[in-house]
């Protein structure tokens, strides 16, 4: 698992014109994950006060929604991103893209 | 004035709900309403939490019932939340479901004289009003009072579906729940609710009317309809045949339905959902045919529409449309 810095280095290669669309789709994957239990309190907390100022779509917002979806659903992170054309990133997060 | 309100059911993970609450806020829901059942999150635990992270939204049990939650304990946590959330706490209150309180051996005995106690003994205790109450169920001895404060009205909804609930809640209520989706059986509810404001000395603008509806938009007709067939299959199945035959649903179609859950089929119990059925006890479809189902109820006297479960197939896809395409037209109506 890669730290949050690393993860936040991580986003930074991501335009972030694409950050909206990245975020809902992040939360989307959260929200119907089946694993979504396993996501720790701290985390759960710092997402919604996030979401509570609208700054999910942001490089914090990102950060945090990107490492939670990779606690709960690696694969589906990793298929996610591709669909987005963020393949690279993929592979910089070490995950498998088919 | 317009009042919109959605339902969640705490059945999902607690962050996932609140999340949707907070979408529902942001989207200009008025009120977020949340049920009350014992096999799912403890609903009362759950507003504390959504106390502090909402900023707006009003925050309702929607509905608790007098049989497993005794009213000095409701009115103690209503009065804490309110703390938490001030001026921004409403209780709903009805009788219960049958057989969730069967499951825990609990009798629903005088639903209606249970309601109508345990609200009175709730407004006392809100009130910090010493006074006894010799209730046939429920006691309030004099002196009990809480050692706190409420400083904000706590008003009280009753969640209602029968004649004399609806009447009891027209009567005695600050709103009322009106547990359909039908333009016919909101109308006939109304006649219900009228008859308890004029026995109780009121005016029906005193209340705020409420239409609990099931309800599923999607941009998709077929999604719509698609998401929101589990819950018309449990609504069939459970429904008095008085109103199945208002809605010319053969009693044994809803008969095929409920052996099927029995029996845990859900192939079969959802397979027998039909149109008809899907029709008479949802409120579902794209953005326009929602927006002109539910001005059909507010033409009927409405004041708030509650948008309840499933809401969509996809939630928070569903909540975003009722933000975007559903509420505004309908406030242009207001």
């Amino acid at each position: 698992m890669k730290s949050r810095a690393d993860l936040r280095e991580i986003v930074g290669r991501v335009p972030s014109e694409l950050y909206g669309d990245l975020s809902m789709d992040l939360m989307d994957l959260l929200l119907a994950a089946k694993k979504g239990d396993r996501l720790p309190s701290a985390s759960v907390k710092k997402l919604l006060q996030l979401w509570r100022r609208d700054e999910l779509d942001t490089p914090d917002g990102v950060t945090l929604l990107l490492e939670a979806a990779l606690s709960v659903d690696p694969e589906g992170t990793g298929r996610l991103l591709a669909s987005k054309g963020l393949s690279e990133v993929a592979g910089k997060l070490g995950l498998e893209v088919s | 004035m317009r009042r919109f309100g959605v339902e969640f059911v705490p059945q999902e993970l607690y962050w996932r709900t609140a999340f949707y609450v907070m979408q529902a806020e942001k989207r200009g829901f008025d009120f977020a309403w949340i049920t009350d059942h014992f096999n799912n999150r403890n609903a009362y635990v759950f507003l504390g939490f959504l106390a502090a992270y909402t900023d707006r939204i009003r925050l309702g049990l929607g509905v608790t019932n007098p049989y497993l939650i005794h009213p000095a304990v409701a009115a103690q946590s209503i009065a804490t939340l309110n703390e938490m959330a001030p001026g921004r706490v409403v209780l709903g209150m009805g009788a219960g479901d049958k057989t969730t309180l069967d499951m825990v051996g609990v009798r629903q005995e005088a639903p209606l004289r249970a309601v109508k106690e345990a609200v009175e003994i709730i407004r006392r205790f809100i009130a910090r009003d010493p006074s006894g109450f010799e209730g046939k169920i429920f006691v309030k001895r004099e002196g009990s009072r809480f050692n706190f404060k409420v400083r904000e009205r706590i008003p009280i909804y009753i969640g209602a579906q029968g004649p004399k609930m609806l009447a009891l809640a027209g009567r005695i209520g600050d709103g009322v729940l009106i547990n359909a989706s039908h333009p016919e059986d909101i109308r006939r509810a109304l006649v219900n609710v009228e008859r308890g404001v004029r026995r109780g000395g009121r005016s029906l603008s005193d209340l705020d009317i409420a239409a609990y509806t099931s309800f599923s938009v999607a941009k998709k007709e077929k999604d719509a309809r698609g998401a929101v067939i589990p819950v018309v299959a449990f609504i069939a199945a459970g429904c008095p045949p008085r109103i199945l035959e208002r809605h010319e649903i053969p009693l044994d179609a809803a008969e095929k339905i409920r052996e099927a859950l029995v029996k845990r089929d859900w192939g079969k119990a959802l397979s027998s959902v039909t149109p008809e059925m899907i029709e008479a006890f949802s409120i579902c479809g794209t953005p326009e045919t929602c927006v002109e189902k539910v001005e059909a109820l507010f033409k009927l006297g409405i004041t708030q529409f509650v948008a309840g479960s499933p809401l969509g197939p996809k939630v928070r896809e569903s909540i975003d449309l009722l933000g975007s395409e559903v509420l505004p037209s309908l406030r242009e109506g207001d």
